[in-house]
């Protein structure tokens, strides 16, 4: 089993999807791809210690979608 | 006597008597009669209901009321977002109760109350990222320039019936170019303004840290006066912005001399994904910038392959997050593109989003910096015009959209149409601005089509007689 498919076939299973086996097939196929979307995040200059853009605003008051 | 093109022109028409909402509603419903079937615009259509809007904006304008210029405009609604006439699909066979429910949206209240004339929900990719499934029942969108084409998504059916006249003007919703691409691809103009700018509370969730409710319409000016109705804070909706309004129209007409509008060429006109027309088309409309007026600067966007993957990861990963459940319960009730599509973005860990978020602080930063140096920046909106409906490919897609980076940046921009390829299908430019800078966006779109009519130009006859 490769790496690729041993990961799509492990979070599959902890998600709980039930992914066809042809469904398995192209996923693993999308995987090195989707990955490579995190080539150079870690090395930006500053990154580490930046903020992330997640916001926590002890003075908001959302609104629960079954309130409305 | 042929209808108005654009809403800019409609408001006039009315205001001048010359035309009544009631005639431009019920001239847009005669070419969705003719036009649905092969362009695939509508999940649902308000005869009754916008018919009776059009009475009322006619009533009102003969007693002396002017709501605005929208006031008894043809408007469609992507359905993704909330209205009172019926229930919110996302163009998909999910069953959500919370989106049974009929209500207004904030935004379409918004537009309801300065009069403008819902004509109906239209269609979108699943959820705002699956790819067309024939299986589940949902009229394909098609584009008006060539039906053999794809219209762009998510907001296609929003981007087909606007040239086709099924509507002046649409809401579309934006994640990662959503508005913008089917705007490139159809030949209209389509705003992203900056993230918070508009309200999005009752539309269903992409990307919940991207997605916005943009408009779409023939001219940038129509995406103005659209703007200025819809913005504005909305306590319902945490990411809403408390910036100040301004009036997004005082620029228009104004000379573009003093503006300096960067140009990134490297990341945008070359690779073996351009097509082979895109950069001729591309400089012929940078010209008519600097033609205008502007001053033309050499830019290179900063830390562009990083910011798109960060983005693309922040909005896979959030849309997982909203269907997760669904997925698990409902999996074959998805398209099989789009369980595929939010399937995949399991792969993805919550570190590997966090990673992805501090990259966006980083790279909003260094675009800060860059616009020290330039008030606007410019770049084709997309490498290709509109790919074929069949074979279309959504993985391959991506490198061709130029629009990503600055959903993750966050800042406004434009897509408006700037020529075409040797086939006669419309490519965009994008032109985009510092944070709630709106209005130089749309000032610069808005010169540049005062001087070309490509945003103004019929489809093709043989589809215009369907």
């Amino acid at each position: 089993m490769s790496d690729a498919e041993a990961a799509v076939r492990a979070y599959l299973a902890a998600e709980r999807f039930p992914a066809s086996e042809e469904e398995v097939a192209a996923l693993i196929e999308l995987y090195p791809g989707l990955r490579s979307m995190l080539d150079g995040l870690d090395e930006l200059a500053g990154a580490q210690d930046a903020d992330p853009v997640v916001v926590f605003d002890a003075s908001s008051r959302p609104r629960a979608a079954d309130d409305s | 006597m042929d209808p108005p093109l654009t809403i800019t022109s409609a408001a006039s028409a009315l205001r001048a008597g010359s035309v009544s909402s009631v005639e431009l509603v019920a001239d847009a419903f005669a070419r969705a009669d003719r036009l649905d079937e092969p362009l695939g615009v509508y999940i649902a259509r308000f005869d009754e209901t916008a018919l009776d809007a059009a009475r009322t904006a006619d009533r009102e304008r003969a007693a002396g009321v002017d709501r605005g210029p929208l006031h008894g405009i043809p408007i469609g609604v992507k359905d993704l977002i909330a209205t009172r006439e019926g229930p919110t699909t996302g163009n998909s066979r999910v069953d959500y109760p919370q989106w049974r429910r009929p209500r207004d949206a904030p935004v379409v209240a918004r537009l309801r109350a300065a009069g403008a004339v819902i004509t109906g929900k239209v269609t979108l990719m699943e959820f705002a990222l699956g790819i067309h499934d024939d299986e589940k029942g949902f009229p394909m969108p098609r584009n008006p320039w060539s039906p053999a084409h794809w219209p762009g998504g998510s907001s296609g059916g929003s981007g087909a019936g606007v040239p086709a006249g099924m509507f002046l003007g649409a809401l579309g919703s934006d994640t990662g170019g959503s508005v913008r691409l089917p705007a490139s691809y159809c030949g209209i103009s389509g705003l992203k303004q900056t993230f918070g700018r508009v309200p999005k509370s009752d539309v269903i969730p992409a990307g919940a840290s991207l997605d916005l409710v943009g408009p779409m319409a023939r001219s940038a000016a129509d995406c103005a006066a659209m703007l200025q109705v819809m913005a504005g804070h909305d306590p319902a909706d945490p990411t809403s912005a408390r910036e100040p309004v301004p009036d997004f129209s005082t620029r228009l007409g104004a000379h573009l001399g003093g503006m300096r509008i960067g140009v990134d060429r490297r990341n945008h006109l070359y690779g073996a994904h351009v097509q082979r027309e895109l950069p001729r088309v591309f400089e012929a409309a940078v010209d008519e910038l600097g033609q205008l007026g502007a001053t033309l600067v050499e830019v290179e966007l900063p830390h562009y392959r990083e910011l798109v993957g960060a983005t693309l990861i922040t909005f896979f990963t959030e849309a997982l997050a909203y269907h997760r459940r669904a997925l698990r319960e409902q999996w074959d009730a998805f398209g099989a593109g789009a369980r595929l599509a939010m399937a995949s973005n399991a792969c993805f860990t919550a570190d590997d989003y966090i990673a992805a978020q501090k990259a966006r602080t980083v790279v909003r930063a260094r675009v800060d910096q860059m616009f020290d140096r330039v008030d606007l920046v410019v770049s084709p909106s997309t490498s290709t015009s509109a790919p074929l409906v069949d074979g279309f490919d959504l993985a391959g897609l991506q490198a061709t959209l130029y629009t990503i980076y600055w959903s993750g940046a966050g800042n406004p921009a434009i897509s408006i149409p700037m020529g075409t390829d040797d086939v006669g299908l419309p490519f965009g430019l994008q032109i985009a601005g510092r944070p709630f800078d709106e209005a130089a966006v749309v000032h610069a779109a808005d010169a540049y089509q005062r001087v070309t009519d490509w945003h103004l130009r019929a489809m093709p006859e043989e589809l215009a007689r369907v």
